[in-house]
């Protein structure tokens, strides 16, 4: 009596497999996949582009509906930051389903040495001729299409006078005031870096910086990992002064939380941002025009306003009020500290077992 | 044919396949990217090799890395265990019409996204938070005591957002008790102590298994809340994980770190079961 | 026959206080007028909340969030429910390694599991954002539905199954009729888990999804990154709101149906 019901019960079950094993066969199938979503890779027009969220989400929005409309093209956006979308195009390889990424942390230098982007041709540029010199890759990837500076920001409620030196985040005055971010982080990364290049090393010997860091922890309020946790320390009153980037001190300033920037007088760390087109993208062509779009000075000018990016092309012109606030011109830009990524890249595993060590204690 | 395929072999086989298929040949591959070899910059070559394991095991900050996620997973457990049986056993005295509510309020934690969950933890565990405002304000404490970014608020915070797991599975338990068999041990004569002892207690023993073993579970492999509320001083498995897979790019060693975390996990699990076979009632199969 | 517990009545106050904490916290904040999330409020404003309804960026997050949730749990529930009762109730070789493969996705953090997703599912070349975001989560789901089935089944007289199969019904309908609604409170469970899982979870989203599919979790996510925006509080409390009126509901439900 048992058997005929279980029998029925598998034919249910097998029912089940087929449908599942069904989906399954579909999806080896990549022309159909893309079908049934309708947004076939191999369709002409069309790209996905990465975006880096938030504030500068919603230009992006904006600029893009002008790209669409200039292009006849139709973009899609997903939001990843800049590591992320390097693990995502790794594990990617071969089969991308995003065009372009964005970068803000020198992932390009990776991406390229692992094969995952595009070399660009200038010839196919427009805007190439117009940028700052030095914005230029030098491996013949896309250019940096905006910048920022990676300097000190602090509460000018709490502290009315600007800090003028890096060496201002060791004063006592600030003593359990002092945000830090940790090195996973590219703007932790950097200033670890700054701070052994202050004291006689650099990305080649990184032992001065975590002495200096090991003097400053007795100052620091938090070690945090992520940007809005930054800004979540300075509007709580948890920390007034932090080492951190001048994009950043833009937004959150202009929400209104009482942040300044301050330029240190031994350099403030270059932080570039470049879009890269994905290698194996469908729409290479349409991608390398996304990029150069990005270049153009109308778009810099939406991405500074937006997003606190400074120009990287010479022909953008930026209103006096945001010139104020933003690190701007060719003299700065080449003013800043530029690392080598490779060197910071490679060491990056070593500095990170070191780092950790040091602030577990 | 069919009819001589044994029952729970129907019954399991949809679970099966789609773990086969979604969840053990994915994974299968990060298994044998955990032999592979890494260069600094993260970039994997193929190769068989114990590099990986070697470097976590010979290194002490790895193993205490170990051992801190292994021990705030056991007080997590153990925390949630006896507020969340309370709670449990609350809901199941209360009136009928209530419980379905009680259970919507514990489960809230699980419906605001971590992130801004951790905002309410800035502002109560900080330093200049409500806590220690309020502790410092009743004379309790003089100085402000350091809880976020420490080993104990992280506990705090795992604690809230385990809870509502342990409540459901133990209240799924405690709703079906046989009410009668408590009644029937007071009418003999036993307090109220000795009923929940001798009778709630070993009675709802399913529950409690499963659920300390549910919350132990995913507190190893929990990283949002610990990322967040740990900020960078509190290292643990499942954020260091994260670490090296996104910003370390070396998915040979984070690979390498979820198989010894996914053996962690079996062991401990292993060993709590065996001890509460000898010493728990018996014919309770849990597996 | 009813009796008190007034001590428990007063840990349990306690306890939920210190779930309500952090979440209080929360929805004063989304209150604030002013551009960014801070505690105590400057002052009190709906004007978060207006922008979160009519601003329209989270209702296509939402639904999507939702649609995953429910698709999630109408496989991982039976799913999940069939394999705990085998588990339960049968006798077979390698059970408990079967069942400690059933519960290992608890265990092996999202993110891995993600990036091996990827992988796997990109050199297959499947580009189904929605389908593979839905597989994982099945996967996600069904550990916890079979935790919590199996503390059901085991809690329940096999007697009880065993008579109705001696009065003559066959062992499914046993199992539809007698068994299942015995295990109801765990199926609610299960469902409830499922449900709240599949519509918060965020690291396999960033990682499978593609264009045109953003869930909820993942809008929260991107615009905390550099907005400390109060409308985050807003949806968080919209959210908070919409589950206490559900229990509400809930409540007015089995009270007619009680009375029936």
């Amino acid at each position: 009596m048992r058997k005929p019901i279980f029998g029925k019960a598998a034919a249910g079950v097998l029912a089940l497999l087929i449908t599942a094993t069904g989906c399954s066969s579909n999806g080896n199938d990549p022309a159909a996949a893309a079908d049934e979503n309708g947004n076939a890779g191999t369709a002409g027009g069309k790209l996905v582009v990465t975006s880096f969220g938030g504030a500068i989400e919603e230009t992006q929005r904006e600029y893009i509906k002008q790209f669409e409309e200039e292009y006849n093209a139709k973009v899609e956006v997903v939001t990843l930051y800049s590591a992320d979308a390097l693990a995502r195009i790794r594990a990617e390889k071969n089969n991308p389903t995003l065009d372009v990424v964005l970068f803000s942390g020198g992932q390009e230098q990776i991406a390229a040495k692992e094969d995952l982007i595009e070399k660009i041709d200038p010839d196919q540029m427009d805007n190439l001729g117009d940028l700052y010199p030095d914005a230029l890759n030098a491996d013949g990837y896309a250019p940096y299409f905006g910048y920022e500076a990676l300097g000190i920001i602090y509460n000018h409620e709490a502290i009315p006078a600007a800090p003028t030196s890096w060496k201002d985040l060791w004063k006592d005055e600030y003593k359990g005031q002092v945000g830090l971010v940790d090195i996973s982080n590219t703007y932790g990364n950097q200033f670890l870096v700054a701070a052994a290049r202050m004291n006689g090393g650099g990305e080649d010997n990184i032992q001065p910086g975590l002495d200096a860091i090991k003097e400053l922890l007795p100052n620091t309020a938090a070690i945090v990992k992520s940007s809005p946790e930054v800004g979540n320390l300075f509007a709580q009153d948890e920390a007034w002064i932090a080492p951190f980037d001048s994009g950043y001190a833009y937004t959150f300033g202009k929400q209104g939380v009482p942040i300044s920037f301050a330029l240190p007088e031994e350099g403030a760390v270059g932080i570039y941002m470049t879009a890269q087109v994905v290698k194996g993208s469908p729409n290479s062509e349409l991608a390398r025009k996304y990029v150069d779009f990005l270049l153009r000075p109308d778009i810099q000018v939406k991405t500074a306003e937006g997003g606190g990016y400074s120009p990287t092309n010479s022909k953008t012109e930026l209103t006096d009020e945001l010139k104020a606030i933003l690190p701007y011109g060719e003299e700065t830009f080449n003013g800043l500290t530029r690392l080598d990524l490779e060197l910071v890249n490679n060491n990056k595993a070593e500095w990170m077992e070191e780092w950790s060590k040091l602030i577990t204690q | 044919m069919l009819r001589r395929i044994p029952p729970y072999w129907i019954l399991l086989s949809p679970g099966l396949l789609i773990l086969l298929l979604v969840f053990v040949v994915p994974l299968g591959r990060l298994l044998v990217l955990s032999f592979y070899r890494t260069d600094p910059s993260g970039a994997m070559q193929a190769a068989f090799a114990m590099e990986q394991y070697i470097r976590f095991f010979s290194d002490p900050f790895y193993m205490q890395m170990l051992w801190r996620s292994v021990y705030i997973g056991i007080i997590v457990s153990f925390v949630c265990l006896v507020l969340g049986y309370s709670l449990a056993y609350g809901v199941a005295r209360a009136r009928p019409e209530r419980r379905f509510m009680l259970l919507m309020l514990i489960a809230l934690p699980l419906l605001t996204s971590a992130v801004i969950r951790n905002f309410g933890w800035i502002i109560i565990l900080g330093r200049k938070g409500i806590l220690n405002e309020t502790l410092i304000a009743i004379g309790l404490i003089s100085q402000p005591l350091d809880l976020l970014y420490t080993p104990a608020g992280v506990i705090i915070a795992l604690v809230h957002v385990m809870l509502p797991y342990m409540v459901l599975v133990l209240y799924s338990v405690l709703e079906g008790l046989d009410r009668n068999l408590e009644s029937a041990a007071s009418n003999l004569g036993a307090s109220g102590p000795k009923v929940f002892w001798f009778v709630t207690l070993p009675l709802s023993m399913p529950g409690i298994i499963a659920g300390t073993l549910l919350v132990f579970s995913i507190t190893l492999s929990f990283f949002v809340t610990p990322s967040l509320v740990g900020g960078a001083k509190v290292k643990l498995m499942a954020t260091e994980i994260y670490n090296q897979t996104i910003n370390m790019l070396n998915w040979p060693y984070a690979s390498a770190m979820g198989v010894i975390l996914l053996v962690t996990m079996l062991l401990v699990t292993g060993l709590y079961k065996r001890i509460l076979n000898r010493r728990g009632p018996k014919g309770v199969n849990l597996g | 026959m009813k009796r008190k517990f007034p001590l428990l009545t007063a840990v349990n106050t306690l306890i939920y206080l210190f779930i309500m904490a952090p979440l209080l916290v929360i929805v004063i904040s989304s209150f604030n007028p002013g551009e960014y999330l801070v505690f105590p409020p400057e002052g009190f404003s709906l004007k978060w909340y207006e922008a979160v309804l009519t601003g329209g960026k989270y209702t296509e997050p939402f639904w999507n969030s939702i649609k995953l949730a429910v698709a999630t749990t109408a496989v991982a529930l039976p799913v999940g429910t069939m394999a705990a009762y085998a588990i339960q109730r049968f006798e077979f070789r390698f059970k408990q390694a079967l069942l400690s493969l059933f519960l290992s996705p608890l265990v092996i953090p999202t993110l891995l599991f993600g990036i091996g997703l990827l992988i796997f599912f990109s050199s297959l070349g499947v580009q189904m954002f929605f389908m593979r975001l839905l597989l994982a989560h099945i996967v996600l789901i069904v550990p916890y539905v079979i935790r919590t089935m199996l503390a059901g089944f085991s809690r329940m007289e096999r007697s009880v199954e065993e008579a109705s199969i001696v009065l003559g019904a066959s062992p499914v309908r046993t199992f539809f009729l007698v068994t299942l609604p015995l295990a109801r409170p765990s199926l609610l469970a299960s469902a409830f888990l499922s449900l709240v899982l599949s519509f918060d979870e965020l690291v396999i989203a960033l990682f499978l999804t593609g264009p045109g599919i953003t869930t909820l979790p993942m809008t929260i996510y991107s615009d905390i990154q550099f907005n400390l925006s109060p409308s985050l509080a807003a949806i968080s409390s919209i959210i908070i709101a919409g589950t206490v009126l559900v229990g509400l509901i809930g409540i007015l439900m089995t009270k007619r149906s009680g009375r029936t």
